[in-house]
């Protein structure tokens, strides 16, 4: 899955869970400053995008994620990582 | 051993492992059970914490439990219960991002010495204790790992009622917290009124018979109505729970459906916010592929509490979920808060609720009449074992039905008070009316009696509540004032838009000295983005000139003027969030029943 394919899935979910129009998104797109989401619907998007993805998105790591660009990088590094080390 | 643990071990000792609890989690849209104990397996593990309890903290010690969701958490609350501890539940920090903060402030408020969790969280508990000043050092012991004692060796002693069972946190802001000390004598109470008031002899013996029909739910056990609405109440009615994690339903709100449709729940209850996010999150159509699966025609009980109950919410939840087999009249709203023990009024299993329509004017002007194109009230149910008079706040003389006032509550389920603070104690907990009488509760609440039954319009607090959150301003005008030299006082609070559903609103000042050219809505990227990263929570931040936000004589600022003055546009913002067409925007837009404009 490259950088792009996670913009999709990630403009998808952001569309499905916050009826975030994806034309709107880019990767300077704040989830809370900008588009107004709630903290329901960031916890709904943490615990299904770790499905999604299959990655780990520790709570710690989850509060410091405010920008769709933060999601992109963290996600592809732990992606990253887990073909490093020989994962799934 | 209390009355309370007498009563409780009672249950387990009538009906062993005939009764049980169990967790459940979604696993790809599968509902899995995790993890289940029968009433005889909780008492034996909650003897053997009781146990080692009694073997290694004095009498009366308080201990903090920081559990995920689950059965290792109950057993430790037992535990405490046997052996005389008190116990003091708190979020882990997975749950909230300032919860070790907050920990920290009741580790120093409540004189902690120990912290309960399991060997998952354990070693990062341990690790932030070991950071915390030498003074406020406490030990965190995991009650899974190590090896506990047998059962067998905790010895039942006696207590009185008046002892403290636990401290429940939730009044107060972050940086002061405020510790509910709930007595033995409030939780039998408690429990015996949810018992009695809202179960109906006819369904009482259905749950002493098997197969009993379970309760679901889905409420974070640190909570009031998760500790003692989901957890202990099965267990003083003979019944058996299915629950989940909070989490859990936040991310897979189906999984809530699918535990009462799986194990034919004859119960289940939340606060408005959660059939609120259910129904956001079943988009159209999702439920006509769902419904061969989902049947929620055992549902004979659906409460609704620890938030205003929303008409609308109730209307629009019971139309939706319908075609499986939800009726209408299962609604029970109720009221409570954690002053009280949990439940302070509440609408009995079969009765069904009382919805009427009243004046809009009327009610803002703090009146309730009657209109049939007014706006749609929910009565929170009938005083299940608790006096309630509705007095007026400003000279303490009770008012009459039908007339607005604060809702004061006195009974057996009233907390003796809030820990190691006498001042708030006396000031919450020893109200006289006028002419003398109480002590009562002062709730904090507004709301008026019609026919035995209390409709709550609002809060005289300036508590906001968004998505089961309760957030103190203070909180969010800490963190908006310290952004940025040029930002100085300001005020939040919370506005209704035209569905009802409330938006924070942050009207700040700025010091002009300090804005070197930058434009006000610069300021006001700056203070969203601050308020996203820390607190979470998206807020419409409105600036305006120095000295533009109301303020007392003694120069505290008024959060109700600043609302009224935005609401009636004399504000004269320099930027504003709120977009000119927002219902937010226009002083008519909006409504909420009867809070006075203090």
């Amino acid at each position: 899955m490259n950088r792009a394919d996670i913009l999709a899935e990630l403009k998808a979910m952001l569309a499905e869970f916050g009826d975030v129009d994806p034309e709107h998104v880019d990767e300077q797109t704040a989830f809370i400053a900008d588009l107004g989401l709630d903290s329901l619907v960031l916890v709904r998007m943490t615990v299904v995008a770790e499905e999604r993805f299959g990655v780990r998105i520790p709570d710690e790591v989850a509060w410091e994620l405010h920008t769709v660009g933060a999601v992109l990088n963290h996600v592809e590094h732990a992606l990253a990582g887990q073909i490093g080390a020989g994962g799934e | 051993m209390s009355e309370l643990v007498r009563f409780l071990r009672e249950k387990m000792w009538i009906l062993g492992d005939t009764r049980w609890y169990a967790r459940v989690d979604s696993v790809r849209g599968e509902l899995v059970e995790v993890e289940r104990l029968g009433y005889a397996q909780l008492d034996a593990r909650a003897r053997a914490v009781g146990a080692w309890l009694t073997d290694h903290t004095p009498p009366g010690a308080h201990v903090m439990l920081m559990y995920p969701a689950g059965l290792e958490f109950f057993t430790a609350f037992l535990g405490c219960l046997y052996a005389g501890r008190i116990a003091i539940p708190a979020p882990l920090p997975d749950t909230d991002r300032r919860a070790l903060q907050r920990a920290e402030g009741i580790i120093r408020d409540a004189d902690v010495g120990l912290i309960l969790s399991d060997t998952a969280h354990q070693p990062a508990l341990g690790s932030w204790l070991d950071g915390l000043s030498p003074e406020r050092r406490a030990e965190c012991v995991a009650t899974d790992g190590t090896v506990p004692p047998a059962p067998d060796t905790w010895s039942p002693f006696s207590l009185h009622l008046s002892a403290a069972a636990y401290v429940q946190y939730t009044s107060g802001s972050t940086s002061e917290p405020r510790g509910v000390v709930i007595s033995h004598r409030n939780l039998l109470h408690n429990l015996l009124s949810i018992r009695e008031k809202l179960l109906t002899e006819e369904i009482l013996d259905e749950l002493r018979h098997d197969p009993s029909p379970p309760g679901a739910g889905w409420l974070p056990h640190y909570h009031d109505m998760g500790l003692v609405g989901m957890l202990l109440s099965p267990l003083a009615c003979y019944g058996n729970l299915v629950f989940c994690s909070p989490v859990s339903f936040i991310a897979h709100p189906l999984l809530w459906l699918q535990m009462i449709s799986r194990y034919r729940a004859f119960y289940t209850f939340a606060p408005n916010f959660g059939y609120d996010w259910l129904l956001r999150s079943l988009k159209a159509g999702q439920l006509t592929e769902l419904e061969s699966d989902l049947d929620l025609g055992s549902l004979r009980f659906a409460l609704s509490g620890a938030e205003p109950v929303r008409a609308e919410t109730l209307n629009a939840v019971a139309r939706r979920l319908a075609p499986i087999g939800f009726r209408p009249d299962i609604w029970a709203p109720s009221y409570g808060l954690a002053e009280a023990t949990l439940m302070v009024t509440g609408t009995p299993c079969g009765q069904g609720p009382t919805m009427r329509r009243f004046d809009r004017d009327a009610l803002e002007a703090g009146a309730a009449v009657p209109a049939p194109d007014g706006i749609e009230l929910v009565a929170s149910g009938r005083p299940a074992g608790m006096d309630i008079r509705i007095v007026d706040p400003a000279n303490s003389h009770p008012v009459k039905d039908g007339q607005i006032g604060e809702i004061w509550a006195r009974g057996p389920s009233v907390a003796p008070g809030y820990l190691g603070n006498p001042q708030a104690t006396a000031e919450h907990f020893a109200a006289r009316t006028a002419d003398g009488d109480g002590p009562y509760l002062r709730t904090g609440d507004l709301g008026f009696l019609q026919d035995g039954e209390l409709y709550v319009t609002g809060r005289a607090k300036d508590l906001i509540i968004v998505n089961g959150r309760n957030i103190h301003p203070q909180d969010i005008e800490r963190i908006s004032e310290t952004t940025d030299p040029a930002t100085g006082p300001c005020a939040a609070f919370a506005l209704p838009d035209a569905t009802g559903r409330e938006h924070i609103v942050l009207v700040q000042e700025i010091r002009p000295l300090h804005l070197n050219g930058r434009a006000p809505a610069g300021l006001a990227e700056l203070i969203r983005k601050r308020l996203a990263q820390e607190l979470r929570l998206a807020v419409h931040v409105v600036i305006v000139g120095p000295m533009s936000v109301p303020r007392t004589t003694s120069g505290k600022i008024q959060r109700s003027r600043t609302r009224e003055e935005l609401r009636a546009a004399r504000l004269d913002p320099l930027h504003s969030d709120i977009p000119a067409q927002s219902p937010l925007a226009s002083p008519t837009g909006g409504h909420e029943a009867g809070r006075p404009g203090s």
